[in-house]
């Protein structure tokens, strides 16, 4: 028996947010596609066990999130840049205006927590609730909005984030704020 | 992933002032400007990680899966 289509083209679909929620994990692209396809396998092989209808996407993220704080968290902590091979890894990122920005955030998030990390990632980024989001880290609503607000402010903290100007002469990002307010 | 039941910033979420230190150590809040910034940050790091190609080996495992030739471990059956 093959996978249906649909639920083949939802993991499929599900792959690129996978990888960005990885990478920014573990900090490493080569480590983030080990752990993503870990996950992918992880998740055919238990394919019965989703349940269809329900939210793939947040199937994968906590299979994936499981993953990571079981095996690769202590790897990580293990090679805690001796090298500088992670300081490396940041260097090859975007190649836009605001690419140092990118540096100095993705520098900024590996200073946090695990927890707080995945939970600013998952509702900032990957686009998840709240409640999706604790689901996934299978913690209460009310942790998970205290984890996103703590790595919020130790994130301006950590990247002094004061002024409009700290953005650089970004202009999409200067439009979106200009919008907001 | 669509329905947000409570976004980031509304009136229900915890990201208001508290002021002091946390248990983490960190200093009070941010504004809300400096939460549009951060997140406008955020969210742009991570589109721009979005628009790095997979590697084929790992979406090759999805397009080629079939179950037949999945032999279950007892430590995949757990999870």
């Amino acid at each position: 028996m093959s996978l249906d289509n649909q639920t083949r083209d939802s993991i499929l679909a599900a792959i690129p947010n996978l990888r960005a929620f990885a990478i920014s994990l573990s900090g490493n692209v080569d480590r983030a596609d080990d752990l993503v396809q870990e996950t992918v396998l992880r998740a055919l092989a238990n394919i019965d066990s989703f349940q269809p209808g329900t939210n793939m996407p947040a199937w994968l993220f906590t299979i994936l999130r499981n993953l990571f704080r079981s095996e690769y968290r202590k790897r990580r902590r293990e090679v805690e840049d001796a090298t500088g091979m992670y300081a490396e890894s940041m260097k090859s990122q975007p190649e836009q205006a605001s690419r140092l920005e990118f540096e100095e955030l993705r520098l900024a998030l590996a200073q946090l927590p695990d927890d707080q990390r995945e939970a600013v990632i998952l509702v900032g980024a990957s686009g998840f609730s709240y409640e999706e989001a604790a689901a996934i880290c299978e913690c209460a609503v009310g942790t998970i909005k205290s984890r996103v607000n703590r790595a919020r402010n130790r994130l301006a903290e950590l990247m002094s984030i004061e002024g409009l100007d700290d953005f650089g002469p970004d202009q999409e990002t200067r439009a979106v704020l200009t919008a907001d307010n | 992933m669509k329905n947000k039941q409570d976004k980031p910033g509304s009136a229900s979420s915890s990201s208001g002032s508290d002021g002091g230190r946390g248990r983490d150590g960190t200093k009070g809040t941010i504004d809300r400007e400096g939460q549009i910034k951060l997140g406008v940050l955020i969210r742009r790091m991570y589109e721009a990680d979005l628009q790095k190609p997979a590697p084929d080996t790992i979406t090759d495992l999805v397009k080629q899966f079939d179950k037949t030739k999945v032999e279950l471990t007892d430590e995949d059956s757990r999870s």
